[in-house]
C-alpha cells in the first residue's frame, strides 16, 4: 500500500468514517498526478509537516485539520481533504457518508451541535499547543 | 435562402446582419423573419456538448455513469471549490465551460469589475438560471416608452420560450402579462417557506416585504420539440430536456427557416463606414485565421453588452482615428446571504426536484424604481463541499453540519439597482502585436455609487429580518458580496436617448451616429433595475425589430 492510499484511507475514515474504496482511492491519486493539490508557491515546510502530522491518524488529521481552518486554510492539508469530499460526494456508493443527514430533527441537531462545537473548541486550543511550535520550527529552517 | 452553421455568407447582402446568436440576437432575428426580412447571423458560436444520459436523474447519474467524477468535477478536477475560492457556494460545472471559454482578439483589462463575456451558441444565458421578469412602469421611467409599448412583447416572449409564475404579492412589483403558465411543483422547502409567508404575510407587508412565485423560463408541458420539467435536479448541470430555456433552442429552429444565413466561427472586430453609414462588416474567420469582409445593408449589434461596445470602440477608432470613452457601464450588486430554515434541520431532501429559484423577495422602497429583488433557492441537488470549506470549523464538522443541514439550507441572491455614472466606463487601450500589428482591448473600470454600501446594508438588514419571519437563520459572517461583473447584467454603454446625441441611440435603439445601425442588447439601457434583465432584453429586441421597415 502506497503513502498516498494509506494517506486516502485516513482522510477517508476522518471524513466519512471507513476506508475509501478502491475507485475513490484511484482518483485521488489520479489527481494528485494532475497536481490538483499542488499550491502555487509550492508548498510549505509547514504546510507538508501538518499533512505529516494529519496521516498519523483520524485524531491527529483532526487535530491538524482544526488548526489550517484557520492557520493554513488554502494550504495542502485542506486542498487534500476538500478533494477527498468532492470525490466522496459524487459517487453513489460513498455520497450517502458525506450527505445524508443522521440526526433525528432540530432538537437532536442542537444537542448533537453544541457537543461538537465543545470538541471543536477544545481541539482548536490543543491545536495551537501542538502546532505553533512545528511552526516556529519550520519557520526558523527557512519557509521552503 | 436559409442554411446550417458555417454555410458560405448569401450572395447579396440581407436585409438585416446580425452579429451575436445570444438571447437579444434570436429574438430580434426571429422577429425580423416574421416580418419577411432575410437575416444574416454572425457568431462565434461554440456549441453545446450533447448532453449525457438525458432521463437520468442527478441521483441516477452518480450510480449509473461510469465516471461519474469526471462528469461532476471535470476530467482535470477543475469543478472542485478549494478554500480561497471568491466565496461562490456553487462549483461550475466541466461541461458548460464552452459557455465562457474566450476568443483570440477579445482582451479585457478591467478595474473595479469582473467581467464574463459568451462565445457560446446562445451566448451567456446557456448558463443562466431562467430567471424572467418584466420591468414595471417605474422602472422604465428613464427608458424613452412606457410599459405600453413593451408589454406586448413580454407577452409575444413568453409564449416564444415558455415562462411560468404567479399572480401573486409579487405581482405588485412584476406586471402580469399573458401566457404565463403555472409555476411548477415546489420543493418541500420552498412549500413550507411559501407556507409560512402566508402566516406573517402582515407583519412582513408591513415592512415593505413581499414573497412569492419566481418568474422562470421553464416548460411545464411539452412544446416546439422541448419536453416538460421532470423534475430531474440537473438544472445546474443544464437541462437535457430542454425544458429550460436557453436561446440556443431558438437558434435551432431558426436554422429550418426560409431567409436565414448563419455563418459561425466568425469573430467581428469591427464595422467599417463612410459618412453616418455602415458598409461592411470585418471579421476573422476562427477556423483560418483569415480576416473577411461581408457588405452589410442594416446592422445589428447584438454581441452582449461588453462586446458589443468593443465593436464600436474598435470601428471608431479604425475609422475615424477616435478614441471615445463610453460612460455608465452597469451591473448589478449581488449578495448571496445563506440561511437555513430552523424546521428543517436534520431534515432529508428531495433531489428529484426543479434546482433554481422557485421563490422571490421583493421590497419596496421609497424610490419605486430602487425596488430590491431577491431569488430565494432552496438547497437540493448543490454539491455541498463549497459550503463545507466556507464554514469556520474542520472540514469532518463542517461536513456533519451541511449534511445535516442541507435539507434546511438556501440561498437568497439579493440584487440592487444601478444607474448611469460617469466614473464607470468602457474605452479601448490600442497596442501591437510582435508583428506590429494594431491591437485593441477593451478597458472597463467601476466605481460604485457612493450610496452603495449603505444601500446594500440596509437591504441585507431586511432580508435577514424577512428571513427571520419566515422561520429562517442567516449564519453570522456567511453573507457574501459578489464582486461587480459577477451578475452579469452589463448594460448602459450606448444608451438609448430621447436626445439626439453622439454615442446614443433613439427609442427604437437605432443608432444616432450610424443610420443603418441597431443596438440590440444591454448597452442600449439607460437605467438597471434590480430586476434580472433579459426577459427585457428579449422583449426590447422584439420590439424594435417589429419596427424595422420592410
Ligand atoms: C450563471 C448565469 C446565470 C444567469 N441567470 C440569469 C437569470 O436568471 N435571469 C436573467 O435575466 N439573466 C441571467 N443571466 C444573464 C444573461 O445570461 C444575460 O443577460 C444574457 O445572456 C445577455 O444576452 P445577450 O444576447 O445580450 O448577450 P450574450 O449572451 O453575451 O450573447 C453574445 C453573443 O454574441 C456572440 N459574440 C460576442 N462577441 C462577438 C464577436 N465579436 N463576433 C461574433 N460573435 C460575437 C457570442 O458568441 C454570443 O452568441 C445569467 C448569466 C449567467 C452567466
Ligand atoms: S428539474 Fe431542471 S434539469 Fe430536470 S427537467 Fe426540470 S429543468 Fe430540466
Amino acid at each position: 500500500m502506497t503513502n498516498l492510499v494509506r494517506e486516502c484511507d485516513t482522510f477517508c475514515r476522518y471524513l466519512a468514517g471507513a476506508d475509501a474504496p478502491e475507485n475513490v482511492r484511484a482518483k485521488y491519486r489520479e489527481a494528485h498526478d494532475l497536481g490538483v493539490v499542488a499550491i502555487e508557491p509550492a508548498n510549505t515546510r509547514f504546510d507538508r509537516a501538518l499533512v505529516g502530522f494529519a496521516r498519523l491518524g483520524t485524531f491527529a488529521t483532526r487535530l491538524a485539520d482544526v488548526h489550517a481552518r484557520f492557520f493554513a486554510n488554502g494550504g495542502l492539508l485542506r486542498r487534500k481533504l476538500v478533494l477527498l469530499l468532492a470525490l466522496l460526494e459524487t459517487h453513489a456508493d460513498t455520497v450517502g457518508r458525506v450527505d445524508a443527514p443522521t440526526v433525528a430533527g432540530p432538537v437532536g441537531f442542537v444537542v448533537e451541535t453544541a457537543l461538537r462545537m465543545f470538541v471543536f473548541v477544545l481541539l482548536a486550543l490543543l491545536g495551537l499547543f501542538v502546532f505553533v511550535p512545528v511552526r516556529l520550527v519550520c519557520a526558523l529552517g527557512g519557509s521552503r | 435562402m436559409s442554411a446550417g452553421p458555417s454555410a458560405g455568407a448569401p450572395a447579396r447582402a440581407s436585409d438585416v446582419t446580425i452579429v451575436g446568436s445570444g438571447a437579444s440576437a434570436v429574438h430580434f432575428a426571429q422577429s425580423a423573419l416574421e416580418r419577411g426580412l432575410s437575416v444574416t447571423m454572425l457568431d462565434v458560436g461554440r456549441p453545446r456538448p450533447a448532453p449525457v444520459r438525458p432521463d437520468d436523474s442527478f441521483a441516477e447519474l452518480k450510480a449509473r455513469l461510469a465516471d461519474p467524477w469526471r462528469y461532476f468535477l471535470g476530467p482535470r478536477f477543475e469543478s472542485v471549490l478549494f478554500p480561497g475560492n471568491k466565496g461562490e457556494y456553487y462549483g461550475f460545472p466541466p461541461h458548460k465551460e464552452y459557455i465562457f471559454e474566450g476568443v483570440a482578439g477579445y482582451a479585457v483589462e478591467s478595474h473595479g469589475f469582473e467581467p464574463l463575456a459568451s462565445f457560446a451558441r446562445g451566448g451567456l444565458a446557456e448558463a443562466w438560471t431562467g430567471g424572467s421578469f418584466p420591468f414595471n412602469d417605474d422602472e422604465l421611467e428613464d427608458f424613452p416608452f412606457r410599459y405600453d409599448e413593451l408589454g406586448p412583447f413580454y407577452d409575444l416572449v413568453t409564449r416564444r420560450i415558455g415562462i411560468v409564475g404567479a399572480a401573486d404579492d409579487l405581482a405588485r412589483f412584476m406586471p402580469v402579462h399573458a401566457h404565463l403558465d403555472a409555476p411548477l411543483e415546489l420543493d418541500r422547502h420552498s412549500a413550507l417557506l411559501l407556507e409560512r409567508y402566508g402566516r406573517v404575510r402582515e407583519r412582513m407587508n408591513a415592512d415593505g416585504a413581499f414573497f412569492g412565485r419566481s418568474r422562470a423560463a421553464v416548460l411545464r408541458e411539452d412544446r416546439d420539440g422541448r419536453k416538460a420539467c421532470d423534475y430531474l435536479g440537473r438544472c445546474l448541470w443544464s437541462c437535457p430536456r430542454d425544458s429550460l430555456y436557453t436561446p440556443a433552442q431558438t437558434l435551432e429552429r431558426l436554422l429550418g427557416q426560409p431567409g436565414f444565413t448563419y455563418l459561425d466561427g466568425r469573430f467581428v472586430t469591427h464595422f467599417r463606414f463612410e459618412g453616418s453609414r455602415v458598409r461592411a462588416l470585418e471579421f476573422v474567420e476562427l477556423a483560418t485565421g483569415k480576416r473577411e469582409e461581408l457588405d452589410v445593408a442594416r446592422l445589428v449589434l447584438a454581441a452582449g453588452t461588453l462586446p458589443t461596445s468593443k465593436i464600436v470602440l474598435d470601428s471608431l477608432w479604425r475609422g475615424r482615428g477616435e478614441r471615445v470613452r463610453l460612460t455608465g457601464l452597469m451591473d448589478n450588486r449581488q449578495t448571496l446571504v445563506p440561511f437555513a430554515n430552523l424546521k428543517l434541520l436534520g431534515a432529508s431532501w428531495d433531489p428529484d426536484t426543479y434546482q433554481y429559484h422557485q421563490l422571490a423577495f421583493g421590497l419596496a422602497n421609497s424610490v419605486a424604481k430602487e425596488y430590491v429583488h431577491g431569488l430565494v433557492t432552496t438547497l437540493k441537488t448543490a454539491l455541498i463541499h463549497p459550503i463545507a470549506l466556507s464554514a469556520p470549523l474542520d472540514l469532518a464538522t463542517a461536513t456533519w453540519l451541511a449534511k445535516n443541514v442541507h435539507g434546511a439550507l438556501g440561498i437568497v441572491n439579493v440584487n440592487l439597482h444601478d444607474t448611469r455614472r460617469a466614473e464607470s466606463y468602457l474605452e479601448l487601450a490600442v497596442g501591437s502585436d510582435a508583428s506590429g500589428d494594431a491591437r485593441t482591448k477593451l478597458v472597463a473600470r467601476y466605481e460604485p455609487a457612493p450610496s452603495e454600501s449603505a444601500d446594500r446594508k440596509r437591504a441585507l438588514a431586511r432580508v435577514k429580518r424577512a428571513l427571520w419571519q419566515l422561520g429562517c437563520f442567516v449564519p453570522p459572517g456567511m453573507a457574501h458580496v459578489r464582486p461587480m461583473g459577477a451578475s452579469v447584467h452589463y448594460s448602459g454603454t450606448l444608451p438609448m436617448s430621447r436626445e439626439r446625441k453622439p454615442l446614443t441611440v433613439d427609442r427604437d435603439c437605432r443608432s444616432h451616429d450610424f443610420s443603418n445601425l441597431w443596438l440590440a442588447d444591454g448597452a442600449t439601457f439607460p437605467f438597471l433595475p434590480a430586476k434580472n434583465l433579459t426577459f427585457t432584453l428579449m422583449a426590447n429586441a422584439a420590439r424594435i425589430a417589429a419596427k424595422l421597415a420592410v
